[in-house]
């Protein structure tokens, strides 16, 4: 959760994403955190996130109960502390879908009346 | 240190030495008169020590690839990843030419020729050591400045044996400037300058980027080498096979690696994965 949030909720600001889009990717698969890292970029090459941010979030997302992290052995590597979603944290994730769809409709709204007040006044 | 035989022992990198006594202490709410035995090292120092017949009940080591390359499987099952760092070049407020270095112009300051001195761990015993000429490798090529990892190869002053003696150095004013993790850099105090991700071998993101810097150590056996590959700084511990106290050292990894340990590591600049 974000520092100030009340616990249970996800936050979906498009500047606050990384749990959410936490969220999604363990939901997607199950995964450790220097794979989300990796993948977690890959969603968004814009956002610079350190590893230490995710590490720190997971942690956080784990404490409040939206994941849970079990050890991972794999064949040739070491053990990994790997992360599964909850019933939380899909229901969670859920509700920020609906956030997002929300925002997403804002926005688009917003840029429609732009481009419709452009078209109509030009240089106002 | 007096032995004891009911004794934990535990042997770990000596990057670790802080996060390590912390952690005991909080073992030790649970059992307030357990004897323990803590002994540190380079990693493959370590690793090599337990190969050799050195009983210890859990080895905590800077890079989980010494436990494939030197332990497992003969003494070792399974390593846990517990926590990640980045290098950085440490110094202090009486290093020279402290007041103008900085990311941009690092390499320029060590290789000045005014006598600077400069000193990394050694590659053969410890993972400092080879992250240090992975670092200059990467750099000579994130940099675009040909033939800077053998002047920096060729320009250092000192080689310590691990990455707590670089910084123990520093501290004495032995050296100017040391190669070292952030995690101990904190620790002690140090200024640092910090690297790009793309060079500092903290970031997943640049994995196979790291891959391309390559050092060759000494093997698990005598006359047999061994080419290690860059990538992202992974500490890793371990219960060896013939550990005698195989359910206090599941204890004390279980501390390590939950929520307290995740505490002490933060504290120290390391950060818990």
């Amino acid at each position: 959760m974000d520092a100030g949030k009340p616990a249970g909720t996800v936050s979906v600001s498009l500047d606050k994403m990384i749990q959410p889009t936490l969220l999604l990717l363990i939901y997607k698969k199950p995964s450790h955190g220097y794979e989300l890292i990796q993948n977690f970029n890959a969603l968004d090459p814009t956002e610079i996130v350190e590893p230490g941010t995710i590490y720190r979030n997971l942690r956080r997302m784990e404490s409040d109960g939206l994941v849970v992290s079990t050890w991972e052995t794999s064949a040739s590597g070491p053990a990994r502390r790997q992360y599964e979603i909850t019933t939380r944290g899909s229901e969670l994730l859920r509700e920020a879908v609906v956030r997002l769809e929300h925002q997403k409709k804002q926005i688009q709204d917003f840029l429609q009346l732009y481009r419709q007040l452009e078209k109509e006044g030009g240089n106002r | 240190m007096k032995k004891h035989p009911g004794a934990l022992k535990i042997l770990h990198a000596g990057a670790l030495r802080k996060p390590m006594k912390e952690c005991i202490h909080i073992l030790r709410e649970s059992y307030p008169d357990l004897p323990v035995e803590l002994e540190y090292a380079g990693s493959r120092a370590c690793a090599k020590a337990v190969a050799g017949g050195k009983v210890v009940d859990i080895i905590a080591l800077a890079d989980y690839k010494v436990f494939n390359d030197i332990l497992i499987p003969g003494f070792v099952d399974t390593s846990f990843v517990f926590a990640t760092d980045q290098m950085v070049l440490a110094y202090d407020e009486f290093s020279a030419d402290s007041q103008t270095i900085n990311e941009s112009n690092w390499m320029d300051v060590l290789l000045n020729g005014s006598g600077i001195k400069y000193a990394r761990s050694d590659h053969r015993l410890d993972p400092c050591g080879y992250r240090t000429l992975m670092l200059w490798q990467l750099a000579e090529e994130h940099y675009n400045l040909p033939g800077l990892y053998r002047r920096l190869e060729s320009g250092w002053s000192n080689l310590y044996p691990k990455s707590l003696d670089v910084a123990v150095a520093l501290l004495e004013g032995k050296i100017d400037y040391g190669f070292e993790y952030f995690s101990v850099t904190r620790q002690m105090g140090f200024a640092y300058v910090q690297f790009p991700p793309a060079i500092n071998l903290s970031d997943p993101r640049f994995a196979d980027q790291y891959a391309q810097a390559r050092v060759v150590v000494e093997g698990s056996y005598p006359g047999l080498e061994t080419e290690i590959t860059g990538a992202p700084i992974e500490f890793a511990v371990a219960i060896p096979k013939n550990s005698n106290q195989k359910e206090l050292a599941r204890e004390f990894i279980e501390i390590l690696t939950g929520p307290r340990g995740e505490l002490v590591l933060e504290d120290n600049g390391l950060i818990p994965c």
